[in-house]
């Protein structure tokens, strides 16, 4: 028994929560930084719209406007802030760490054990206590707190984990309709895909017209750098459109994942989901970066 | 949709501005008459600030729903605190068994050092 539990301290369920946990964790931050990209191409895009009216009509501080209302970012960053304190509970409660105390613990216990069996009194009283049983006392004792922990796991996380499933579906399914769709062929988008296709149009076309309003103030080299910008820009309107689409991707996988959590007999299927997820998330993380480092 | 009429279909509605954008956008592109590329930027802010605010009426009526799963998701985390905190019980008494063995310790000496 002890040489089994010192061998695999974690039950499958709990190896895939806290797994699950630790790739959530990256799809939440993806999420958040969605509605972030989404506001500062806004205020870019607004700040472009300042630049060139400016000896027009000076600076309107009332055209510095946010996508959303801080009302509306606030409760959304709210249920991310919620769904990362749950991603953060799962890997906390399920994982390694939940069990490294009662490790510190063991040890605690067996040197205090080790140094009750080496007590001359005791010897007189109790003679033939050996170091090694004081020792095998103290692994008992460990063992059985894992033992009690991981019951503990097993009876209450399956009840927690199935609880919170329909409502990451909802969330989830609300986070997707948020992250909505860019407009193609005429057809309008929606959400912040589309908000954030139209403001970079906006950002291309104020950066047309500031090259146009200035050149002849340019020099041959400085017209130059301001027209390469447009393609790039149309570049990164593209890729930061596909910087949202892999978010809305890994949130919908989020709910698939989460969903096989339960399921013992789905273990490549979770593998295959989780790898995806945190391949994916970490990708889409760096780009988001890479976004706010420009 | 190509007769004039006015669509009542609130993405038809949404499309046709959208066109229109994409108009405006395409044409701001490739306009030379800088006269004529600040009306363009005017009409394309106008546009876009009706896409923006059915955009933002279109977010605004998920946020209510956002809003009631606060509350489970709330729960959630106060069923894993628990848990938390049960785990947390089971390792304190991992600590009490050492300080008790710690106690015996002491406790044998002392009275080893009255009766023996």
């Amino acid at each position: 028994m002890i040489l089994v539990w010192s061998g695999c301290g974690l039950s499958p369920l709990a190896k895939r929560s806290a797994a699950f946990g630790n790739a959530a964790t990256i799809v939440v931050r993806d999420s958040s930084n969605a509605y972030e990209t989404v506001e500062r191409a806004t205020y870019d895009a607004a700040v472009g719209a300042l630049v060139l009216d400016f000896e027009s009509t000076g600076f309107d501080r009332t055209k510095i406007k946010p996508f959303l209302s801080a009302y509306d970012l606030d409760v959304r960053q709210q249920i991310l802030r919620g769904l990362q304190s749950y991603a953060d509970g799962l890997a906390e409660v399920a994982g390694d760490r939940a069990l490294a105390p009662v490790d510190e613990q063991g040890k605690v216990l067996s040197e205090a054990l080790v140094k009750l069996s080496a007590n001359g009194d005791l010897k007189s009283v109790l003679p033939g206590v050996t170091e090694a049983e004081a020792k095998g006392l103290a692994t008992a004792v460990d063992t059985l707190a894992k033992v009690l922990i991981e019951r503990k796991r097993r009876k209450q996380l399956p009840t927690i984990i199935a609880r919170m499933q329909p409502v990451l579906e909802r969330i989830c399914d609300l986070l997707d309709k948020d992250l909505g769709m860019k407009p193609l062929n005429g057809h309008a988008g929606h959400g912040l895909r589309n908000e954030l296709w139209n403001q970079y149009d906006n950002l291309i076309g104020n950066e047309t017209d500031y090259i146009f309003a200035n050149k002849s103030r340019f020099t041959p080299s400085e017209k130059a750098a301001e027209i390469a910008r447009l393609p790039q820009m149309v570049a990164k309107q593209q890729s930061a459109d596909s910087a949202l689409a892999s978010t809305q991707e890994a949130v919908r996988q989020l709910v698939s994942t989460h969903r096989v959590l339960l399921a013992p007999q789905s273990e490549g299927t979770f593998r295959s989901r989780l790898h995806e997820l945190i391949e994916d998330g970490e990708r889409i993380a760096a780009f988001y970066s890479s976004l706010k480092a420009q | 949709m190509n007769d004039g009429a006015i669509p009542v279909d609130p993405q038809a509605v949404k499309d046709r501005y959208q066109q229109l954008h994409d108009a405006i956008a395409h044409a701001r592109e490739t306009c030379t008459e800088l006269g004529e590329r600040q009306r363009l930027r005017k009409s394309a802010e106008e546009v876009r600030t009706l896409i923006t605010a059915m955009d933002q009426e279109d977010m605004a009526s998920r946020t209510g729903a956002f809003e009631a799963l606060g509350t489970q998701v709330q729960s959630a985390n106060s069923s894993l605190e628990k848990l938390k905190q049960d785990i947390a019980g089971i390792v304190q008494d991992a600590a009490i068994a050492a300080k008790v063995v710690g106690a015996i310790d002491s406790a044998i000496t002392t009275s080893a050092k009255l009766f023996l």
